[in-house]
């Protein structure tokens, strides 16, 4: 291994501070300087070894009120918007930032809009009650269609135990994974396999998109694999009986099954009973060996291993390297052939090799992946101390508007990264986010004044306002000509006149603002 | 020569003078003495992306196909899906658009609407975003990738690398929080994306003046794009950002000719309205790039009992003829419509065959329409050929006729007088596109087409 070999140069606060911002939403000064002392490996294990349940954030939720304010529907969100703003409080303040950046992962890779789960609810599946009902549920279905808040309730729901599930379950094995996310009831409807059943001509959604975005990528599988394989999803489906007291719950219908001889990748197989073609699809899905064409290293590893080792490097790394890149295939075979137990394909271990990679920490990538709209709204709250004075509002629609409309990525394939999340909209938005949290509600008289030690000489201090949010936010050193303007502007303020605390407070406030709109605040 | 935002704002004007309120200079006399030399006739075309792969078979209905409209179980294709004879609205005798197309069939009957059947490529693509990689960078299965989009080719080659931010509304997004890949790699220029055009401006909550200028300072600090590519792309969007701000805020007081709702609320229908906004307050916009989606109609294409008003399909369709009518009748109303030229296309079509689920699975060749004052209407590309061999051959699919990028170069080289070949290239120019060219009539050739572009490759 070259690229996925253990770091062993220097390790420094450059080092340190890297690791903050790519692995989690970025370290305060202070927890650099712990990690800078403790080395890397305190530093990597530290972010990878999370508790599934984070079991201090869930206490703090549970303190909430069960009420119509932001903190009651960031404890119950029932729609869409309210799920947003519940995850962003999570990232806010969550002790396990890690956990959340690997479920921004997943959450980009296992797409499922909110906008397509909850119109299937109206449109074909039997519906009870929101599951607040302890007693067995009504089925309806047939009668009365269910009104928009019962139905954006019920996604809501679904959406919420699928994303339980990657939050609880993507440090452990894909296999697992693709199981659990193939038999997800959002999943369900929103590929539609739910509907493919056996009969006329089985129904390709799942069955292509799985293949092309959730595990081996295009060009690894012919036209005649998905077909076969959508016949051997056939019957993974939901209970639409009325029988359950949840009637969004995952069964396999053996009745509604192609009964007939599929055959993957060249191999055929017919296995009956309780969803065993399913369970044998993902398997060959998991070991099937990628196409040569890629190179001789890639041409020995299953296409699922370096498809998905080319997303993770993609989203910690930086997004354009090829998957021809050998660090991928090194990164493909320490995930297929290292084994915890009797499984490969191990998230948590695969992680760790990755952020203690010599790649990771080669010096051509740091400060040269754009920021997603979470980093730069979660890393200011999180760096500078400031609470969203409205999650479920405020914060949900800024970051939607900033390009990351969480729980409904544009399409089935994520968002684009890279300088797609670049754009003259969005940057307008992040701006704007930027000034919102820099007014008085958000960065308060008190911190603001809380922030350098109080003396009238240090209000003037324009180097120490400057340094501070330097530190906090940028990280690496200002650009001269950026520092320069820096300076210009805060004299431009002191000579406005007024009281001294009036302009040092006005200076603060405007310096987080602009800091927030340097080009290398995008960057990280 | 190549004009940045750098060197426009060293000339004279200051940013504050540009940017902010107090701006003393009209923004019109900035604009025009800014404005690009190239693609000078005045001709704009509007990009309308059906995302998600429309059913183009449902869209365009070939109405005397017994094939189309069988329901015999062991050979019906659309048992359950197909239009009901006599519901579609007939337009030559042999096609009939879709019952929720009655605007576009009036459209078609004054000669405004063509339609082109079959356009495709070789060895379809059945991924939603393979395929659209292919339409929006002009390139098909086989060749060697290009990373830039046919539209940034395009524009490169006939504005010779001009930088966008002294005109930063050449080309653009509407409705969408996107650029589209289409747009994408200019040498030059980064086209704005305009989703939510009441809200698109920069703003400071205290001391507005000095902070709105320090921004636009710390975006013009000198970046090496060899060095720092990431800084100086940043930096130029935000001078797109910037520069753009001033002119949407006064494209979106131009007042309303048509009654409130007749657009649509979805992408398609606000970044049409912002279309027609920005037409009509005389910006000098070429490419517009608006976007609907959904048709990725898999299951629930058509609803059970009611195939014709339930289901997504039919409603898709009922949008984007509310939104394409209201455009067209805005550009009739202020004397735009033989400016304008809309172009519709998708990934792919779908499969013929309908699937368990009451929809149909990715296909290939497609129908597309092509709308505006300069139309020769009609029904271009021939039928749809539904034959079972045909079929087989092409696993489920309607094969392809017409390739893409000849429909594309009719409309750079007889909309906007440009040259095809430079755009997609002299080898497959000639091998692919031009021997079908004669059958794509859906422009008259152009009056004032730039000689010099003409006569070089013919």
């Amino acid at each position: 291994m070259i690229f996925m070999k253990s770091y062993t140069g220097n390790w420094s606060i450059d080092h340190a501070s890297h690791l903050g911002r790519r692995a989690g939403f970025g370290s305060t000064p202070d927890q650099i300087i712990v990690m800078t002392e403790d080395g890397m490996d305190s530093g990597v294990d530290k972010l990878v070894d999370y508790d599934p349940v984070d079991d201090s954030y869930e206490l703090l939720v549970s303190s909430f009120p069960d009420d119509e304010t932001d903190r009651g529907k960031i404890k119950n969100p029932y729609n869409e918007r309210l799920l947003r703003g519940s995850w962003i409080h999570r990232m806010r303040h969550t002790g396990q930032p890690l956990q959340e950046q690997l479920t921004l992962f997943l959450h980009d890779t296992f797409v499922s809009e909110f906008t397509k789960v909850r119109n299937g609810i109206f449109a074909r599946v039997n519906f009870g009650n929101d599951g607040s009902n302890p007693e067995r549920q009504q089925c309806t279905s047939g009668t009365t269609p269910p009104d928009n808040q019962l139905r954006n309730k019920i996604a809501s729901r679904l959406l919420r135990e699928q994303h339980d599930l990657l939050r609880t379950e993507g440090h452990g094995f894909y296999r697992t994974l693709l199981l659990r996310i193939t038999r997800d009831p959002a999943m369900l409807i929103y590929l539609d396999n739910r509907l493919n059943l056996y009969g006329r001509s089985a129904q390709e959604n799942y069955a292509r998109e799985i293949m092309e975005l959730f595990s081996m990528g295009v060009g690894n599988y012919t036209e005649e694999d998905v077909r076969e394989v959508a016949r051997a999803f056939t019957g993974e489906t939901l209970d639409v009986s009325c029988q359950r007291d949840w009637p969004y719950t995952h069964v396999y219908q053996e009745m509604l099954h192609d009964p007939d001889e599929k055959i993957v990748f060249g191999n055929s197989f017919n296995l009956s009973g309780n969803g065993e073609d399913t369970n044998h699809v993902i398997n060959l899905i998991l070991d099937n060996v990628s196409r040569a064409d890629i190179s001789p290293a890639h041409s020995v590893l299953p296409a699922t291993s370096i498809y998905i080792s080319w997303k993770l490097i993609n989203w910690f790394i930086h997004e354009e390297i090829p998957i021809d890149h050998d660090g991928v295939a090194e990164l493909a075979a320490f995930m297929y052939n290292t084994r915890i137990g009797n499984d490969n394909y191990n998230l948590r271990e695969s992680l760790r090799t990755l952020l203690k990679s010599e790649m990771f920490y080669d010096p051509a990538y740091r400060y040269r992946m754009y920021k997603h709209p979470a980093d730069f709204m979660i890393m200011a709250q999180r760096l500078l101390g400031i609470e969203e004075t409205s999650y479920t509002w405020g914060a949900s629609e800024s970051l939607k508007l900033m390009g990351m409309r969480l729980f409904q990525p544009p399409n089935v394939a994520g968002w684009n990264h890279g300088n797609a999340w670049i754009n003259s909209s969005n940057l307008i938005f992040r701006f704007n986010y930027a000034d919102r949290l820099s007014k008085s509600n958000l960065m308060t008289n008190a911190m603001v004044d809380a922030l350098i030690p109080v003396s009238v000489s240090n209000e003037q201090d324009h180097s120490g306002i400057i340094e501070y949010f330097r530190a906090c936010l940028i990280q690496a050193a200002l650009r001269p000509g950026d520092e320069a303007i820096l300076h210009q502007f805060l004299m431009n303020i002191e000579n406005m006149g007024g009281g001294v605390r009036n302009r040092y407070r006005r200076k603060v406030r405007g310096t987080l603002h602009l800091m927030m709109t340097l080009p290398q605040y995008q960057l990280k | 020569m190549k004009i940045n935002r750098r060197k426009f704002l060293q000339a004279g004007l200051s940013g504050m003078t540009y940017f902010t309120t107090m701006a003393t200079t009209p923004n019109w006399i900035i604009r025009s003495a800014n404005a690009l030399d190239c693609l000078t006739n005045n001709k704009i075309l509007v990009i309308v992306q059906l995302a998600g792969g429309n059913d183009g078979l449902n869209t365009v209905i070939p109405r005397n196909d017994p094939r189309y409209y069988d329901i015999d179980p062991t050979t019906a294709l659309r048992p359950n899906l197909h239009i009901p004879s006599g519901s579609e609205i007939n337009m030559d005798g042999i096609n009939g658009l879709h019952p929720r197309l009655p605007d576009l069939a009036e459209w078609y009957q004054k000669g405004m609407l063509a339609v082109c059947q079959n356009v495709g490529y070789v060895n379809p693509n059945l991924s939603h975003f393979t395929s659209t990689d292919f339409w929006e960078l002009g390139y098909v299965p086989g060749e060697v990738r290009g990373k830039d989009g046919w539209i940034a080719r395009f524009y490169d080659n006939e504005c010779n690398g001009a930088g966008g931010e002294a005109d930063p509304l050449f080309m653009l997004a509407s409705g969408i929080s996107a650029i589209p890949d289409s747009m994408e790699g200019s040498g030059s220029y980064v086209p704005p994306a305009i989703r939510d055009p009441e809200h698109y401006a920069l703003a400071a909550s205290q001391d507005e003046e000095l902070r709105l200028q320090a921004i636009v300072d710390l975006n013009a600090v000198p970046a090496d794009p060899l060095v720092d590519a990431e800084i100086d792309f940043l930096q130029r969007s935000v001078g797109v950002a910037e520069a753009s701000a001033q002119d949407i805020a006064i494209a979106v007081s131009e007042p309303d000719l048509l009654p409130p709702g007749s657009y649509s609320d979805d992408k398609l229908g606000s970044g049409l309205k912002l279309a027609s906004q920005i037409i009509r307050s005389g910006f000098n916009t070429r490419i517009f790039y608006v976007s609907q989606g959904g048709y990725d109609t898999h299951a629930n294409q058509v609803g059970v009992g009611d195939p014709l008003n339930t289901g997504d399909h039919p409603e898709l369709l009922a949008t984007l003829n509310q939104d394409l009518n209201a455009f067209m009748t805005d550009m009739q109303l202020s004397g735009n419509l033989d400016r304008v030229l809309i172009l519709t296309f998708s990934e792919f079509g779908r499969r013929v065959g309908e699937n368990s689920s009451s929809g149909t699975d990715h296909g290939a060749a497609n129908s597309l329409f092509v709308m505006g004052g300069q139309v020769q209407g009609g029904v271009y590309g021939g039928q749809p050929d539904l034959s079972p061999d045909i079929l087989l051959a092409n696993r489920g699919n309607l094969k392809h006729e017409v390739d893409f990028r000849s429909v594309y170069t009719r409309v750079i080289e007889n909309w906007f007088g440009g040259n095809g070949s430079e755009v997609f290239g002299q080898t497959t120019y000639s091998q692919v596109i031009q021997p079908e060219l004669a059958d794509l009539n859906f422009l008259q050739q152009s009056s004032n087409i730039r000689l010099d572009k003409w006569t070089q490759y013919r």
